[in-house]
């Protein structure tokens, strides 16, 4: 293996899981979230960037991923969905609570959703989740509030 | 429930693809690659995609067939009328001219 290949590996290592994420949480579908990864992995393969840092390279990805499924939507839309309950086990296997939890957030609206993600899971303050989502700092802190309220009274059900 | 931050980012954790799907898209990323594939799509995907496009084909074709033929049944009356109005239009001009006769 040459060295290109090992940083590509590298790149991918840190970067797969959260690109996964984030198009599972807007195509919530598995095997589109799949592909999706591979597409905007092969992506970067084409056209190789020079990123500055860490936050850069997470910054990119979290685009492109976003862009993706942007893409996704326009070209068809949602064609395969797939019941919440059979996915991922991983989440039926953990405690009850949590897997509550977990189909309580995907039943959230995409835009609650994507700031509650940014913001608890990839630690990204207001500031970054609004610039990464292209929204304002002011409209992110609204959704974060309301969509903890709506997760809330979900719960409460 | 208790929603906080450690509740909602747990949550999130359920996420992670398996291992043995990042070994997966891994392989297909560098496959695609050498191959100098532009754009990967699982096959159950790309035959669903030509089963919506051979359908959306159909649905286009049905539609332009039938407002075909609903502009034929439509066109008759609509060239009556208008003869009718033609014809009309001729005679108050005939009528007009012979007055100024």
């Amino acid at each position: 293996m040459n060295a290109e290949n090992r940083e590509f590996e590298e790149l991918y290592r840190r970067n797969a899981d959260m690109v996964y994420r984030i198009c599972f949480l807007r195509l919530k579908s598995a095997e589109e979230a799949e592909d999706a990864v591979q597409n905007i992995f092969l992506r970067y393969l084409k056209k190789p960037k020079e990123f500055s840092d860490c936050e850069h390279e997470k910054a990119w990805f979290i685009t492109a991923a976003q862009n993706y499924c942007k893409d996704v939507f326009k070209l068809g839309g949602r064609l395969r969905r797939v019941e919440l309950e059979s996915l991922p086990d991983r989440a039926c296997e953990s405690e009850s609570g949590e897997s509550e939890l977990f189909e309580k957030l995907m039943s959230l609206p995409e835009k609650y959703r994507e700031v509650l993600y940014l913001y608890y899971y990839e630690n990204c303050s207001t500031k970054e989740t609004a610039g990464l989502l292209r929204r304002n700092e002011s409209t992110v802190r609204t959704q974060l509030s309301k969509g903890r309220e709506r997760l809330k009274k979900l719960l409460e059900k | 429930m208790d929603i906080n931050e450690k509740n909602i980012a747990a949550a999130f954790g359920n996420l992670d693809p398996t291992e043995e799907q990042k070994e997966r898209i891994y392989e297909n990323i560098l496959k695609a690659e050498n191959d100098n594939v532009k754009k990967i799509t699982s096959g159950r995907f790309r035959r669903k995609r030509a089963g919506s496009v051979i359908a959306a084909a159909a649905a286009v074709l049905t539609m332009g067939t039938l407002s075909f033929s609903a502009l034929g049944l439509i066109g008759s009356p609509l060239q009556l009328r208008l003869s009718r109005r033609h014809k009309r239009h001729r005679k108050d001009n005939r009528k007009r001219h012979s007055d100024r006769a």
